[in-house]
């Protein structure tokens, strides 16, 4: 691999801090220019203290969480593994005074199901069924990422890869507003958004073979007449819908200044995907990743405040433009597993922005078989960002400031560097 | 006002499962022959990952050892011990209008201590196996077990069964909503086909 020695903290600022990934007595370190799209990789032979105080998601990558030096009034809590409230298999530990949360470090490591571990050695083809499980909701991305850095893509299937992330991105998006208006007890409006995720997966199934697309490459794409009717009748009602719960003085009084990560704390803490565009910063692998091509005309939306609103608002504004961009694609030529040959030998790397934030991929393929696989996925960044915006928030606000990040323990449980 | 309008407009939208089968909703892909599956060894386990051929549309597979003794305000306990959360989101879209898994007596609970079923979801890692335990032994008897999905029936040689007793199974990865309410029918007895 690619890596130069150099010393972390020595890296300029306009690079972000992707990962850091353990190798025997290594820390190898990914580092982006969401701007011109440079990625570096350098190696050194620890995590230096001081990288903590300048880059504080290093601590995302190496687990090393303290909390603050406790107040009198101070409590610890732990809330999870098996709470109803998280909704999966992942822990919080909480330090409160009274109602309010002074710090959160967020528990991995309950689903390490080893998926990334079994894909060493298989060809790309045999692996992707476990890539696609690293986490289902963004299964497409996931796959597609993979598919597209290890094997050589035809030209004419890339409109369906690209309507097989923006159909996920939909429903994600989607679930992401039902779940704050169920948290917001707006019954209506959450069994209106719950139907609406329930069709979209229904489609999913009928174009790509797959409620949640996996396998997509495999099986699908399937011709279904009535794609973009029932599209273009879930996009007439989701606007007026959205509008009617951003009236609702209920439902935003909720998410207004709630779990708020501002500009000048996204760059602090290399914050990537909705939240960094929540609060006015421009990081969307769609202008930097392996689609870059597909999305050249691309303008991603921006909100300036950095709340669990400012949240919503990106999302609904993604939602019209997905719904813009797959009522362009056409996909009737690609057929089923001709993507899946030509497989490419050496390493290769990329991103790819999936509903919440952008997901680096590193893969070494030798003799067509995987070598090495590095991950680490936009949920591993981004629970690092919850637990810096929750600071100071109340009990609460606690469903809103998360289910605003839309992110999965699943998801971070599949970071690593694997071989 | 506007949202009782809204509702009114778009109208009655759940199933008429289980007074008849649902022919709207899509079948999921199961493969024609699973003997060449080179992952799972039966249809219970299956990825329908595709990798084996050709897939053809299907209802998920559901087996049960026995019934409950009961028919009605039936509580479940829904637990991840490692799944990818697909598996939870069709789990948490049964409260969708389109299925309304209330109207037919089944609610969620969110601790094992009144549940009548525990629904485990995921493939059992070593940090939740004794957690998983911890739930089951924490619920009152009769106990009832559901292993749900692939993954919880042994996709990788790791089930469910292997840590507690399984009363259920129901396949798919995941498996869809329409099918874990038609389990949960048979295992009340209000299963009439």
């Amino acid at each position: 691999m690619i890596f130069e020695k150099r010393e972390p903290c020595s890296n300029p600022k306009r690079f972000s801090l992707t990962s850091i990934f353990s190798a025997n007595q290594e820390k190898l370190y990914v580092w982006t220019d969401y701007t011109s799209g440079e990625v570096r990789f350098t190696k050194w032979g620890n995590v230096p203290e001081k990288l903590y105080t300048t880059r504080p998601v290093a601590r995302a990558f190496t687990g090393n969480y303290v909390f603050p030096k406790p107040l009198n009034c101070s409590k610890i809590l732990n809330y999870g593994p098996a709470a109803g409230g998280i909704g999966e298999a992942g822990a919080f530990k909480l330090m409160t005074c009274g109602e309010r949360i002074d710090a959160l470090i967020p528990y991995y490591g309950f689903k390490k199901r080893g998926f990334a571990d079994k894909v060493i050695g298989l060809s790309p083809r045999e692996a992707l069924p476990f890539v696609e499980r690293f986490v289902g909701q963004f299964a497409p991305s996931y796959a597609s990422l993979f598919t597209l850095l290890t094997m050589e893509v035809p030209e004419k299937c890339m409109d369906y890869i690209l309507l097989a992330v923006e159909l996920e991105r939909l429903h994600n998006h989607m679930w992401v507003i039902h779940k704050l208006s169920a948290d917001a007890s707006q019954k209506i409006a959450t069994a209106h958004l719950a139907a609406m995720t329930e069709e979209l997966l229904r489609l999913n199934l009928h174009v790509l073979g797959h409620r949640y697309g996996m396998g997509f490459m495999r099986v699908g794409p399937i011709k279904y007449e009535n794609f973009h009717s029932e599209l273009n009748k879930l996009k007439k009602e989701f606007f007026p819908l959205a509008e009617e719960l951003l009236n609702s003085r209920i439902f935003i009084d909720r998410l207004q200044t709630t779990c708020t990560i501002e500009h000048s704390s996204v760059i602090k803490h290399d914050v990537i995907g909705i939240p960094a565009r929540a609060a006015g910063v421009v990081r969307d692998a769609r202008k930097i990743g392996v689609l870059k091509d597909e999305y050249r005309d691309y303008k991603p939306p921006v909100k300036k405040y950095g709340d669990a609103l400012s949240r919503l608002r990106v999302r609904i504004d993604e939602i019209d433009k997905s719904f813009e961009i797959i009522s362009n694609l056409s996909w009737e030529d690609c057929r089923p597993l001709s993507m899946l040959s030509k497989e490419k030998d050496g390493f290769h790397y990329g991103f790819i922005e999936m509903p919440p934030g952008d997901a680096f991929m590193g893969v070494e393929i030798e003799n067509r078989k995987i070598k090495a696989l590095l991950i680490r996925p936009p949920s591993t960044v981004l629970y690092h960002a919850f637990a810096v915006g929750i600071k100071g928030n109340v009990f609460t606000d606690f469903p809103f400031a998360l289910d605003s990040f839309g992110i999965y323990f699943a998801d971070v449980d599949s970071f690593g560097r694997w071989k | 006002m506007m949202w009782l309008w809204r509702g009114l407009k778009k109208g009655v939208i759940t199933t008429d499962f289980p007074k008849k089968e649902d022919e709207s909703i899509p079948k999921s892909l199961y493969p024609i022959d699973i003997e060449k599956c080179p992952l799972c060894t039966d249809y219970f386990s299956c990825f329908n990952c595709g990798l084996c051929g050709e897939m053809t549309e299907r209802d998920d597979f559901c087996e049960l050892k026995r019934e409950l003794p009961f028919k009605k305000s039936v509580h479940i306990f829904s637990i991840d011990v490692g799944s990818c959360s697909a598996c939870n989101r069709e789990i948490a879209l049964l409260t969708a209008p389109q299925y309304d898994i209330h109207r037919l007596g089944f609610f969620f609970t969110p601790t094992p201590k009144h549940a009548d079923i525990l629904l485990v979801l995921g493939l059992p890692t070593k940090e939740m196996i004794p957690i998983l335990k911890e739930a089951y032994e924490l619920m009152p008897s009769p106990k009832y077990v559901i292993s749900t999905g692939g993954c919880a029936n042994g996709v990788l040689g790791n089930a469910v069964s292997n840590y507690i007793p399984v009363d259920a199974r129901i396949s798919g990865c995941p498996p869809q909503p329409i099918s874990v309410l038609r389990l949960l029918l048979k295992i009340t007895g209000r299963w009439e086909k």
